[in-house]
């Protein structure tokens, strides 16, 4: 038989109380009200007496901040983008802009795309437009990379 | 200087000698006097005709149809594509699959994937040529594409499907084909059957109809006809249907005319491209062009004798010999051109003979059929903002459009069997609801696919685009967007009593219930928008004030009529299921306003790019704000009232159900990285249906959901800080707390945070004894 100093029966005493604490805090709780309130029963049940409203019980917390998705198909958005930035270099911005529409299609999060269409634009006199490309690239962006340097390069030359 | 011509007279006279008028001269006399009207009427008749002949073959000889693509399928590594949808995509294209490739058009099954020869096709920015490419495929999608040479391609485009026309009122369908662009033997065969004397005669050819009537009695049936392709040409083009005495001999007249004026080539391509070859409802088929597609669902140059054969027997009469409808005459027909194919040395013999051995080959179902008329509808109203009715139908226009016909056939059978479902299950008449729905490109608002009704192939009341119904809870987005662009203000934490609100508006009272009629005290705004919470968005609403979640919904795009009234936070507003597409676009796209596309380009016949209907943005709304209300709407999805959604493989979803007083219209819009759809269910007579937004609409949203590739949402942007929160009290929390609930926050508006009276030292050094850490 083992036998423990006074201050570890005290702490293993401590232990349930603090582990439900801990447990209430990580574990997921009880899934929440799934009654959904506006979409109740297809006929309506009758309404229950009046009396105080219940008091919500809270679901798992939310996950955390999920990490930025992967970008989707590179080479076929890079081979699209290069090619758009060749027809812009040739002068043909339409060209440009088709092709970066379809890079924008296939990875809607790649910022390269908004870059080129911003400059095909900015290049036809579309300032307006031009911006709110840009703006949508920077959206798009994270900071410190070289294409957010080059949209927001960009936004200052247009004027904000 | 002008030389004065004709000084003094040139005329002779004639000897002074004056003849006696007898009774012979007196007969001509009367007889001239009776000709020459008849020599004028008729030359002036010749002239007549003449000039109709000139002015309708030198002119644009025929009305085309506007034609009408879906999006192009850009092929990629990393493209999530079942190997099935990827074949039917093939299929709607006419790609054959053989064993050995030898032309376009063609694809070989492999152990790891596909070959194929993908065709040429004008995309209107350029010409695409035509492309031989291994795709390796694995059970999810493409890993990789390769040229012949097996170096590896970034891409591959293949041609978009055309999904229809836009006919002129007549609805003569044709792809205009230049001669050169036909098999070889294509005109030879036409020729041999039709008129073997084509190159010889001028217009009319009495030995051919000797040789006909001979040919036909030796035949034992009729293989020949006796007018000539020139004479056959006249009566399509300028002449009617009636067997008078005077029209043949003005079908001969004109016939001779458009000899004399134009070369044996030019003759030969208009017949190529005007001879009727089938019918579709009143969708007449001309020119072998368009036969081949609505036969073969091929193009012309890559079908094979016995392809061809067929088309070319169709010409003797396209509804007797219909494949479609007597295939087993049209095989008779079709070997029996064969057989004149042969004896005229146009083919070998062998050559004859094993095409006559195969089968019709024709498909099930005519290709570049209307299949999607509401879709065409919306394109039709889009085109006729930039383009006059008769450019539309006469012009030979080329439209590409964003249409996905593999999302459009999941809308289509999403709603035909969830509805059918739902009927069966609540023992309803079926036909009882109607539905519509909308899926469009996130972020480029490029509408992919649109029903209109449950009806597939019917275009009638388009309820996507005309159906104006109240949009009920869907409208309340509007409300929290306004509310949280107010940081200082209010966050998702912000705690709103759901209690009775009684207001006086327009001198009525205004006092909105719950749907389970259940106030629900204090709750945060987030719980407030995922439980659709009626007491409490209005009282939010109130507070916000009604002008500015009014022009919440101008600045997500909604353009429509509106009314500044309190219920409008409740979604006192209708709107047409496109109409709500567009304002959950701009939610979808993080605050970036899109107006929705149904076109891509236009191109003119000559294969011109016209216009561009370009992709064009302009932010409405912080990121920040609109990555806030898109967190209530992921919770709508997690815990809310759609709570048990379920999209298999797909990340996390944001959504908001909809249901109008008495439940007349069930709506969901919902959202994930890439595509949003919404979709409403309703009766056209707009009496009220035991379904709510979840147990209606939500349920087809699901089901066309369910099968597409999803991206994630976009994730916090820069200035959205995390923070805990105790949603019982509305304060600030921290990580080691009861209920703590992670929460973002515009940075800056983020509550202190907490403890809870427990010192998370303590907690971290029990952790540590329980080696949690």
């Amino acid at each position: 038989m083992s036998t423990l100093p006074p201050g570890s029966r005290r702490r293993l005493a401590a232990l349930p109380l603090l582990g439900a604490l801990l447990l209430a805090a990580c574990a997921p709780l009880s899934p929440g009200p799934r009654a959904p309130v506006e979409e109740g029963p297809a006929v309506s049940a009758p309404p229950p007496p009046p009396g105080p409203a219940p008091r919500p019980v809270e679901p798992a917390p939310a996950p955390p901040p999920r990490p930025a998705p992967p970008p989707v198909a590179p080479d076929a958005v890079g081979a699209l983008v290069a090619e758009a930035r060749a027809a812009a270099a040739a002068g043909h911005h339409d060209a440009a802009a088709a092709l970066a529409e379809r890079a924008q299609r296939i990875d809607p999060r790649a910022p390269e795309p908004y870059l080129v269409l911003a400059r095909a634009h900015q290049a036809r006199g579309q300032t307006a437009q031009a911006r709110q490309f840009a703006l949508k690239g920077i959206a798009s962006s994270r900071a410190g990379t070289q294409v957010r340097a080059e949209l927001e390069a960009l936004l200052r030359s247009l004027g904000q | 200087m002008a030389a004065k011509r004709g000084g003094g007279s040139r005329r002779r006279k004639g000897p002074g000698r004056k003849k006696q008028p007898g009774r012979r001269s007196l007969l001509r006399y009367l007889l001239g006097m009776l000709a020459l009207p008849l020599i004028l009427a008729t030359a002036i008749g010749v002239l007549v005709l003449d000039n109709q002949v000139k002015a309708r073959f030198s002119g644009a000889k025929w009305e085309l149809p506007t034609h009408v693509y879906s999006r192009p399928l850009e092929l990629y590594a990393g493209l999530n594509l079942p190997r099935a949808a990827l074949l039917d995509e093939l299929d709607e294209l006419g790609y054959r699959r053989v064993a050995r490739i030898e032309h376009p058009g063609q694809f070989a099954v492999t152990a790891d994937g596909i070959e194929l020869h993908a065709r040429a096709f004008p995309f209107p920015e350029g010409e695409q040529p035509e492309q031989r490419v291994r795709l390796r495929l694995s059970g999810s999608g493409i890993v990789a594409i390769q040229d012949a040479g097996g170096k590896s391609l970034p891409l591959l485009r293949l041609e978009p499907i055309r999904i229809g026309g836009i006919y002129p009122e007549h609805a003569e369908d044709r792809v205009l084909l230049r001669l050169e662009e036909l098999p070889p033997y294509l005109a030879d065969a036409v020729i041999a059957v039709e008129d073997r004397d084509f190159y010889r005669h001028r217009g009319v050819s009495p030995r051919a109809i000797l040789r006909a009537l001979w040919a036909n009695v030796r035949a034992g049936g009729i293989a020949q006809g006796g007018s000539t392709i020139t004479q056959q040409l006249v009566k399509n083009f300028y002449l009617d249907r009636s067997q008078t005495l005077i029209r043949k001999a003005m079908e001969a007249v004109m016939a001779m005319l458009l000899e004399l004026h134009y070369s044996k080539a030019e003759i030969l391509e208009a017949y190529l491209n005007e001879i009727h070859l089938g019918q579709e409802g009143n969708r007449a088929i001309h020119g072998f062009g368009m036969a081949s597609e609505f036969y073969f669902r091929q193009p012309l140059a890559e079908l094979d004798l016995h392809q061809v054969a067929l088309l070319v027997g169709l010409a003797k009469g396209s509804s007797y010999y219909n494949p479609r409808r007597h295939p087993e005459r049209a095989l008779a027909r079709r070997n029996l051109v064969l057989t004149t194919l042969a004896s005229e040395q146009i083919v070998v013999a062998a050559e004859a003979e094993a095409a006559a051995r195969k089968p019709l080959d024709v498909t099930k179902t005519p290709g570049a059929v209307n299949r999607y008329p509401d879709v065409l509808d919306l394109v039709r109203r889009h085109l006729q903002r930039d383009y006059a009715a008769r450019d539309l139908t006469a012009e030979g226009l080329r439209v590409f459009t964003h249409l996905d016909p593999r999302i459009q056939h999941r809308v289509e059978n999403g709603i035909a069997e969830v509805l059918k479902r739902i009927e069966t299950d609540r023992k309803l008449a079926a036909g009882t609801f109607q539905a519509a729905a909308v899926v469009v490109r996130v972020g480029t608002g490029e509408v992919l696919a649109l029903a209109g009704s449950r009806t597939r192939d019917f275009a009638g009341f388009n309820r996507a685009l005309d159906a104006r119904r109240g949009i009920g809870s869907t409208a309340k987005p509007a409300v929290y967007l306004a509310a949280l662009e107010q940081p200082g203000r209010f966050t998702l934490g912000t705690v709103i009593d759901d209690a009775p609100v009684s207001i006086r508006a327009g001198g009525k009272p205004w006092s909105p219930d719950n749907f389970d009629h259940i106030s629900h005290g204090p709750v945060p705004l987030y719980r407030a928008l995922s439980q659709s919470y009626n007491q409490a968005t209005a009282r939010l609403g109130l507070e916000v004030g009604v002008d500015k979640v009014a022009k919440v919904f101008r600045r997500l795009g909604y353009e429509g009529p509106l009314e500044e009234v309190p219920s409008l936070l409740l979604g006192g507003v209708s709107m047409t299921p496109f109409e709500v597409a567009g304002i959950y676009h701009t939610i979808a796209a993080d605050g970036f306003h899109t107006p929705l596309r149904a076109i891509a380009s236009v191109g003119d016949a000559d294969r011109q790019l016209l216009a561009r209907y370009a992709f064009e943005v302009e932010q409405r709304f912080q990121a920040r704000d609109v990555y806030l209300l898109q967190y209530a709407l992921r919770q709508v999805m997690l815990e809310g009232t759609a709570a048990g959604t379920r999209l298999p493989g797909a990340p996390e979803l944001a959504g908001k159900t909809g249901t109008t007083n008495d439940q007349r219209d069930s709506w969901f819009a919902g959202f994930s990285g890439n595509y949003l759809a919404v979709v409403w269910v309703g009766r056209d007579d707009n009496k009220p249906m035991p379904l709510t937004g979840a147990s209606g609409a939500l349920r087809i949203w699901t089901a066309i959901m369910s099968g597409l590739e999803h991206r994630p949402l976009s994730g916090p942007p820069d200035d959205i800080t995390l923070a805990w929160f105790d949603p019982a009290t509305g304060n600030g929390s921290g990580p080691h707390c009861p209920g703590a609930r992670q929460l973002p926050f515009a940075s800056g508006s983020e509550p202190a945070q907490e403890d809870c009276g427990i010192g998370a030292r303590t907690l971290d050094r029990v952790r540590g004894w329980l080696g949690l850490e």
